[in-house]
């Protein structure tokens, strides 16, 4: 009945492959610019310096996106990435006296630096826009160009931001998504298998309970006949004593499977009647009661005068045993707490106890007939296969919220 | 409770139960099908007619309808395993396997 929680679905590496996607289109554009560039200023303004800064950005870039970043991890590469553009290409900017292509780079580094979504990507643009901001003021770069390419560096951030913080949340909205969907795949699977089962234990009692019904009939009569004979011979006497009634001991355990197993597949023949809900519930407590063991504790809150349509005596053997679980759970001692109240347009029935609790492996399987955890002749595996058989039967439903080591709490609730 | 009839397909059943009515001083008849049973019905005015619900043709709860319309003044007794359905108004329904003193009282 749980889904596992995290039903999320990264991407690995996602980050790294981007830049090196990026950095192939990134070094085209570096190469064409840095060409354009040294034609410009010519041979003697510098034109061989700047092709081999733009040889050496191109290595360093090539350099941080392949080895050091899995090196020193993605981050920690941006950081040194985006302080070596700063220094190579603030060279570039400064012997080319600020030329308008080499103004190109500045918008050019930081919006590289702030594609990575990881955090410090803001302040590697700022650190990266501030350092440029400084050089040229110090190296003579025009305020204008300045003013311009900061703001144009600026916007080409923002607009990376708002895209993948839109990728962001669509990523988001398909992990919930899926979450939802996985969990109402599993319902509807339990439910689907419940319900097969449920077929099967119908099929089953139905065959079982015709022969059993004579059976039984044959086996009380025959009793009866014995106990009525006044000189039974030494044969037969131990059958009349003995033999008989252990007969009939066993058939009723196999009557009391076989009408078990019709009450989870809903298909217990019986009359709805009016109900007093509240009346039921304090009567399987009272009898409750009866069964508790040294340190245990049964505390009960049961509004009054709570009516439905249904099954009084199904309703208290559900009552009766999601008690004798929490009861049985306990083993040190604990408190089981009833609950019956009305919750706007249904009646609430909660059992919960502050015993061991269920894994979630346990909780998935513990409405099924014959799941048990508790040793051979202690528990058949029924109780809570007929307490979702006459839930349902209510058209009521039934959650249970257990972890181990904090208890169990089982919330029934009927339409009124 | 003097005329009862009995209608189950399975003849243990009906031995059990014409074991127990008999003895209880009734007038006994049985059927091992709702069409035997509309049969008998012909010439024997019941006071009880307990019937099982499940069998080969008409069902239980269809025979009792009938037995409800011709003899209005019958106690009708619905013996079954296994229903998801409407037994109809004035029907006793009693799960398998019966315990002997409720089967009786409920016929009284
Ligand atoms: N309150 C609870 N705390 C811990 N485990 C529980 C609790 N209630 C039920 N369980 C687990 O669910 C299993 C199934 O319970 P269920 O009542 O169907 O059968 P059972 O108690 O084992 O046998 P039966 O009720 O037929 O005697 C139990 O064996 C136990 O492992
Ligand atoms: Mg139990």
């Amino acid at each position: 009945m749980t889904v596992p929680a995290s039903a999320t679905f990264p991407l690995p590496d996602q980050p790294v492959r981007q830049a090196r996607q990026l950095f192939i289109v990134a070094n085209l554009f570096a190469t064409v610019t840095f060409a354009a560039l040294a034609t410009d200023l010519g041979a003697d303004r510098g034109a061989w310096t700047v092709t081999g800064l733009g040889a050496l950005d191109a290595i360093g870039n090539l350099l941080v996106t392949t080895w050091a970043m899995a090196r020193i991890g993605y981050r920690r590469a941006e950081d040194v990435r985006a302080g070596f553009n700063l220094v190579v290409l603030g060279a570039v900017a400064w012997i080319s006296h600020w030329h308008f292509l080499a103004w190109l780079f500045v918008p050019f580094a930081t919006s590289l630096a702030g594609v990575p979504k990881a955090p410090g990507g803001g302040l590697r643009v700022a650190a990266l826009l501030v350092g440029f901001a400084a050089l040229a003021l110090a190296t003579g770069g025009g305020h204008t160009e300045l003013a311009a390419f900061a703001g144009l560096s600026l916007f080409g951030y923002l607009v990376i931001r708002a895209h993948l913080d839109f990728a962001e949340r669509m990523l988001a909205e398909r992990d919930e998504t899926l979450v939802a969907l996985t969990r109402a795949q599993e319902l509807a699977l339990s439910r689907d298998r419940l319900a097969s089962i449920g077929r099967l234990a119908a099929g089953i009692a139905h065959e079982i309970n015709n022969p059993m019904c004579f059976v039984t009939a044959n086996v009380d009569d025959l009793l009866t006949d014995l106990r009525a004979e006044p000189a039974l011979s030494p044969r037969l006497a131990p059958y009349r004593d003995d033999i008989l009634p252990e007969t009939q001991s066993g058939i009723a355990r196999v009557n009391s499977i076989a009408a078990d197993l019709r009450r989870f597949a809903r298909g217990e023949p019986a009359v709805l009647a009016d109900v007093d809900l509240s009346d039921e519930i304090a009567a399987a407590v009272r009898i409750a009661r009866t069964q508790l063991r040294p340190r245990q504790a049964l505390a009960a809150s049961i509004a009054p005068d709570l009516r439905l349509h249904g099954l009084a005596r199904q309703l208290g053997q559900v009552t009766l045993n999601l008690i004798g679980n929490a009861l049985d759970a306990m083993v040190d001692g604990g408190t089981v707490t009833v609950t019956l109240a009305r919750q706007g347009d249904a009646i609430e029935l909660v059992v919960a106890d502050d015993g061991p609790g269920m894994s979630p492996e346990v909780q998935a399987h513990i409405f099924e007939p014959f799941f048990t955890t508790k040793p051979p002749g202690q528990g058949v595996g029924l109780g809570l296969a007929v307490v979702h058989g006459v839930v349902t039967a209510h058209r009521g439903q039934i959650d249970v919220d257990s972890a181990p080591g904090r208890g169990a709490r089982f919330t029934i609730r009927l339409p009124a | 409770m003097s005329r009862v009839l009995l209608v189950d397909d399975e003849p243990g059943v009906l031995n059990a139960l014409a074991r127990l009515f008999t003895r209880g001083g009734a007038e006994v008849r049985t059927a091992p099908s709702a069409e035997a049973a509309l049969a008998i019905l012909d010439g024997f005015a019941p006071d009880v007619v307990v019937s099982d619900h499940r069998m080969a043709g008409m069902t239980g709860v269809e025979l009792l309808r009938v037995v409800g319309a011709r003899f209005p003044a019958a106690r009708r007794v619905l013996l079954s395993g296994y229903v998801d359905i409407d037994v109809g108004d004035d029907v006793v329904l009693m799960a398998k396997p019966y315990v002997a003193a409720e089967l009786l009282a409920a016929c009284r």
